[in-house]
């Protein structure tokens, strides 16, 4: 109790112990050390922590990273985004298709660039209203997220392929490119940066603005954050938009890095932008979750790949997908072993 | 002794380091109507479980028919005759009725195979027992609580129940249906079946029941004394340690302006033709059945249900109210009917679970929240309303069911509402924490705000408001104030 209220004040503290994420870190550390330590010990050599290692890992997280941050939104409000992946090809479908079309082999550069920029715009609006479409129908008809978000993400995909008569969009423009395959400074990958700003927004908008403290309520009990003067309709066409939005910079960072759109690129990303969600401890029922620690968990599951690949396994996939799926369960049972004690506690302090 | 049934022995029971039960002994004769009773968090749920075998005692021994045992397994005390119809659990809803009656026998019986002829049978066997007409092959989810609670007794009769207990039945009956369930007691106990019967509402117990055991914080303060010793007053006192005074109401505010009037306003399958009205400082009652329309008329309100005609005035302009948003707009609060689901942020703080009604107000620099403010509103209800907690950022579930009842209050209170309707505001509330809400709302309508309490507990209406309206079918059928009517005639009234 002593301990407590003298430890309080510090924001680490907050961070690690109160937000719970303390031994999330903890598993982010170790993955990255005891990966390193099994290359070493299977490779002779200390590769894997090398900046350029960093470097590669820095350049793969974000693709899935803010698919990741984007669908903790909807959970949060205790519902789930399956149309991300779709969002996002179409939005980045649409911009490809805008860019090729206007972009001649003629055009200088610097049009180029703002052609790219208009296209980036462009893709970002066309996320955002498929999110907005996706929050209008559950609000609106009070249908389940996981039903209506699997039928629009079939929709999604399916405008996007009549967009590209099933053909990869290629020749896109290099500054579109250099999005998913530029340095900032020389060394930090593009999308990195991006990564780091999204996060940073969306950290901000759900634990210091109204919006976010709306969010957590609604999802901790829906009739309840109604009957308290919360605008639920609203709030669920605002999330599912900004998920759009997410789920559109993701697409472009998808194209932008693979040089080339395709309608049906990374379907696996949804599913492994869910597990990432809730390793980094967004409670499938709502009301839970944070930025924080889904940064920890893309960053683990990233360091757990990257190794598994330094080891150079046959199958490694195989491997990777057992090793992330049991990662996931243990830390399911944790989770559950550590709120059972924190209750307890909590229940003791107040008598 | 030979007719003693069952005999709890200095039985101690603690999670998380406290105590829950406290040398508590308890001892039932064969045909003996015992009321168990006692304030929220008493450890009456507790002592029940630990006679049914759901929780194993950490000292103490059980009796039943003779034989002494340590821990009792739940299987063991129910083919000892120890049978528990709990608040809601005991039907499977999706199963008939005839299914719930006797498909629990054959269980116990360790049949391998079940014969559908004999469980009919058995079944109607048991409803003819107890002179009850219920449809065998009706799905028990369609049945009204009080079938339920009938079907649940027919079960624990053809399984040879020897001692039944009840852990508050009667929360969700109507007058008309406990006086049957107490009709039914009563032929139990001519067959030489004990009953326990666990309530915190005094009125009923004394009619009914031979003896009474009162637990306070865990321990026996009152331990199988005759019933008929006791009246309300004094059970309150051995329930809460001290002496309650109930006071009538007098507004003190006595030509207040006028908050709120409704004319003629109907809901299509809810109520017709409702006109009231309802002056700063007024504390009005609605009462009326289960089904009466009382709900539907503060859900109306509350813009739950758009009215379907008539008028609603606030301060006197005529307003719309169509949505949730427009009733909070124009300054109607609402204590819901079922606080858990409707009312609170289980997961959240207590804290959060008050400002959350002010989230908008408090902001920094345009986008962002000030927690801060927020943080210290709702420290300033904690202190108000004198919820107890040591800390506001406790999670909710940590506070008593009166404490919780009180934080419901304090989100509306920290929008200043001109108008507040209360569901059921101290249904399963202690009776001290229920004195302490009705406190504060004649507090509040001291300081003008307009209070509807919409209650089925005619006592809690006729104490605290000044105005009373009967509800019937879905019309106002009496309108009188509460000076003057008395309770029986009250209860007339309604049935």
């Amino acid at each position: 109790m002593e301990m407590n209220r003298t430890k309080k004040s510090s924001w680490l503290y907050h961070i690690f112990y109160e937000t719970k994420l303390g031994w999330l870190f903890s598993l982010m550390v170790i993955a990255y050390v005891g990966m390193g330590f099994m290359s070493f010990a299977l490779k002779g050599n200390f590769k894997y922590f090398s900046p350029n290692t960093l470097q590669t890992m820095a350049g793969q997280i974000p693709e899935v990273g803010i698919l990741a941050i984007g669908i903790i939104l909807p959970m949060i409000t205790g519902g789930i985004d399956l149309s991300m992946v779709g969002k996002a090809n179409l939005a980045g479908v649409v911009a490809a298709a805008f860019m090729t079309s206007v972009i001649t082999e003629t055009t200088p550069d610097s049009t180029q660039m703002l052609i790219a920029i208009a296209a980036i715009l462009l893709a970002l609006v066309v996320g955002a209203l498929a999110g907005l479409i996706n929050g209008i129908i559950i609000s609106k008809f009070n249908a389940p997220p996981l039903i209506v978000t699997l039928g629009s993400n079939y929709a999604f995909m399916g405008i996007a392929v009549v967009i590209t008569q099933g053909k990869s969009i290629v020749g896109l423009p290099a500054a579109f490119n250099s999005l998913g395959q530029g340095y900032t400074l020389g060394i930090i990958p593009n999308q990195f940066v991006v990564l780091a700003i999204v996060a940073t927004v969306i950290w901000f908008m759900t634990s210091k603005t109204p919006y976010g403290t709306k969010l957590f309520m609604t999802g901790s009990n829906m009739v309840a954050a109604e009957f308290s003067g919360i605008d639920i309709k609203k709030l669920l066409r605002t999330t599912y938009t900004i998920s759009g939005v997410l789920a559109a910079i993701s697409g472009c960072i998808l194209f932008g890095r693979s040089n080339q759109a395709n309608a049906d690129y990374g379907t696996t990303y949804t599913l492994q932008a869910i597990m990432i969600a809730v390793l980094g401890g967004t409670s499938p029922e709502g009301g839970e979750g944070n930025v924080l620690g889904v940064i920890f968990a893309m960053f683990t599951m990233q360091f757990l790949a990257t190794g598994m690949n330094f080891f150079q396994v046959t199958n490694v996939t195989y491997l990777k997908d057992i090793v992330w799926g049991g990662v996931l369960l243990i830390v399911m049972v944790v989770n559950y072993v550590t709120a059972l004690r924190r209750t307890k506690n909590a229940l003791k302090k107040s008598f | 002794m030979s007719d003693v049934i069952l005999r709890a022995i200095n039985i101690n029971k603690s999670f998380a380091g406290v105590h829950a039960l406290t040398d508590v002994n308890l001892t039932i004769r064969k045909g003996e109507v015992r009321c168990l009773i006692g304030e929220n968090g008493c450890g009456k749920s507790t002592l029940i479980k630990v006679i049914s075998g759901v929780y194993t005692p950490d000292s103490g021994e059980l009796e039943v028919a003779g034989h002494k045992f340590g821990k009792l397994q739940p299987d063991q005390a129910m083919s000892m005759g120890i049978q528990v119809i709990y608040q809601d659990f005991s039907i499977f809803p999706n199963l008939t009725v005839a299914d719930n009656i006797a498909m629990n026998t054959f269980r116990v019986q360790k049949k391998k195979l079940i014969n559908w002829r004999t469980i009919r049978r058995k079944a109607q066997e048991a409803l003819d027992h107890l002179d009850v007409k219920i449809d065998l092959d009706v799905k028990a989810e369609a049945l009204s609580v009080a079938d339920k609670q009938i079907v649940a007794i027919c079960r624990a009769i053809i399984q040879d129940a020897k001692l039944i207990i009840m852990d508050e039945p009667t929360t969700a009956l109507t007058k008309k249906e406990v006086s049957s369930l107490l009709d039914i007691i009563r032929q139990l106990k001519e067959e030489g079946i004990s009953v326990i019967f666990v309530t915190h509402k005094l009125e009923e117990v004394i009619g009914v029941t031979d003896t009474v055991t009162i637990l306070r914080n865990g321990v026996c303060v009152v331990d199988g004394e005759e019933t008929s010793n006791f009246d309300a007053n004094k059970l309150a006192f051995y329930m809460t340690g001290h002496e309650i005074v109930d006071e009538k109401f007098v507004p003190e505010i006595t030509n207040g302006k006028e908050l709120l009037r409704i004319e003629k306003l109907s809901l299509k399958d809810g109520f017709n033709d409702i006109t009231l009205t309802v002056n700063s400082g007024d504390v009005l009652g609605v009462t009326g059945l289960l089904g009466s329309g009382r709900t539907e008329l503060a859900q109306c309100l509350f813009g739950q249900f758009p009215a379907t005609s008539g008028e609603i005035f606030i301060e006197g302009k005529p307003v719309k109210i169509r949505s949730v948003k427009d009733a909070i707009r124009n300054g109607i609060g609402y204590v819901p009917e079922d606080r858990l689901t409707e009312g609170l942020f289980l997961k959240k703080s207590i804290a959060s679970n008050i400002f959350v009604s002010v989230i908008e107000k408090f902001r920094k620099a345009l986008v962002f929240s000030d927690n801060r403010s927020l943080k210290a509103t709702a420290d300033r209800w904690v202190k108000e309303l004198l919820i107890k907690t040591p800390d506001s950022e406790n999670i909710i579930t940590t506070l008593s069911g009166g404490n919780q009842q009180r934080v419901v209050l304090a989100k509306w209170l920290a929008r200043n509402p001109k108008i507040l309707i209360l569901n059921g505001p101290t249904v399963g509330v202690d009776i001290g924490s229920k004195l302490e809400i009705h406190k504060v709302l004649r507090k509040l309508a001291n300081q003008g705000i307009a209070i509807i309490i919409i209650s089925d507990d005619i006592p809690e209406v006729l104490t605290n408001c000044n105005k009373v309206v009967i509800m019937k079918m879905g019309r106002i059928v009496g309108e009188m104030d509460s000076k003057v009517v008395k309770h029986e005639q009250l209860a007339g009234m309604l049935a």
